[in-house]
C-alpha cells in the first residue's frame, strides 16, 4: 500500500486509488474500543475500523469494494506501507 | 511563417528563463524557481479572481489563504478583511525525497520512502539523490488569511493553506511533516488551529 500524508490518500502497491481518509470525529485510537486484533470500534459513531497493518492490498481493495465507507487505520511507521509525494 | 513559428516556439521559451534556471512568468514578469510547476504569484492572483468565496468542505466554511505581496494588495484594494501573518521559515521541518528517471519510459518519478528504493540501476537512473526539502519555504514571507465578514466568533472553518507552522507528524524515516491544511476556530480576532484535526501519524477515515 502507498499513502500520499498531504491528502491522506492512499493507493495500492501498483498505484491503483483506494481512499481518503478522512475522519471528522478524530477519534484516537488508543480510546476505540478493542474488537479482536485488528480492528476497534469508535465509540463516537460505532463504526468498526480496520488496522490495515496486517492487511494485503487485495484485503483492503476487498474491503472498500464491500463498503466503500469502511474505515481504516493507517500508521506510517507500518512495515506495509509506503510514502509517495 | 517558418521563422515565426520558430520564434514562437523557441524565442518566448528564451525569454522565460533567467541565467540561473529561474523561470520568468509571461503574465506578470514575475521571477520564480523552476521547482514551481506555476507562477505562485499569478496562482494567488487567481484566488482572488475566483469567486466562489462561500465553498464549503466537509460541512465547513473554506477560508482562503493568499500569499506575495501582489495578492494582498490586490485583495485590500478590493476590500477583503484580511488577518496577514508572516510566514516564517522553520527548521524543525524536512520531507526527503528521491528522483529517477525511468529509463524505458522516460517518466521522473519522485519517491519519499527509503524501502521504495529499490536496487534496479537497469531500469531507473537516479536524477536527484536522496536529498530534504523544508514545506515551510515558501516563495514569500508576506501571507494573509480572508476572512469572510459574516464569519461569527467561535465558528468552526477548514483552512486549506495555514500560515503558521505546527508539526503535523512525524515520521521513523527521519521526516517531519508540516501541518498544511487543518481545521480551526475563529476567535473573533484570528483562528486557532486545531492541529489535531488534520496531524498525521495514525490516519484514521
Amino acid at each position: 500500500m502507498k499513502i500520499k500524508p498531504s491528502t491522506k490518500e492512499i493507493y495500492t502497491d501498483t498505484g491503483k486509488f483506494i481512499k481518503r481518509l478522512h475522519c471528522p470525529i478524530h477519534v484516537k485510537w488508543k480510546a476505540m474500543k478493542k474488537n479482536g486484533n485488528e480492528s476497534r470500534i469508535c465509540f463516537e459513531c460505532n463504526k468498526t475500523i480496520h488496522d490495515t497493518a496486517k492487511l494485503n492490498d487485495t484485503d483492503i481493495v476487498k474491503l472498500i469494494k464491500k463498503d466503500p465507507q469502511a474505515c481504516l487505520r493507517v500508521k506510517l511507521n507500518q512495515d506495509n506501507v509506503k510514502i509517495v509525494h | 511563417m517558418l521563422i515565426k513559428r520558430l520564434l514562437e516556439i523557441f524565442g518566448t521559451n528564451a525569454q522565460s528563463k533567467t541565467k540561473r534556471g529561474e523561470i520568468i512568468c509571461k503574465e506578470c514578469n514575475f521571477i520564480y524557481a523552476n521547482t514551481f510547476d506555476e507562477c505562485p504569484d499569478c496562482k494567488y492572483m487567481k484566488i482572488l479572481t475566483d469567486r466562489s468565496f462561500d465553498e464549503l468542505s466537509e460541512n465547513l466554511r473554506v477560508i482562503r489563504t493568499i500569499r506575495g505581496a501582489r495578492a494582498i494588495k490586490a485583495a485590500k484594494e478590493m476590500g477583503l478583511k484580511l488577518i496577514e501573518l508572516r510566514a516564517e521559515v522553520s527548521d524543525q521541518f524536512k520531507v526527503k525525497y528521491k528522483k529517477k528517471k525511468d529509463k524505458l519510459t522516460g517518466k521522473i518519478i519522485t519517491i519519499g520512502d527509503y524501502r521504495a528504493d529499490h536496487h534496479d540501476s537497469w531500469r531507473y537512473k537516479t536524477v536527484v539523490d536522496w536529498t530534504s526539502r523544508n514545506p515551510s519555504k515558501f516563495f514569500s514571507p508576506f501571507a494573509a488569511y480572508i476572512v469572510p465578514k459574516d464569519l461569527k466568533s467561535g465558528e468552526r472553518v477548514l483552512i486549506n493553506d495555514v500560515i503558521t507552522n505546527h508539526v503535523s507528524g512525524s515520521w521513523n524515516q527521519g521526516d517531519v511533516y508540516r501541518l498544511s491544511k487543518s481545521e480551526a476556530t475563529w476567535n473573533g480576532r484570528g483562528f486557532v488551529i486545531d492541529v489535531g484535526s488534520y496531524a498525521i501519524g495514525d490516519i484514521i477515515g
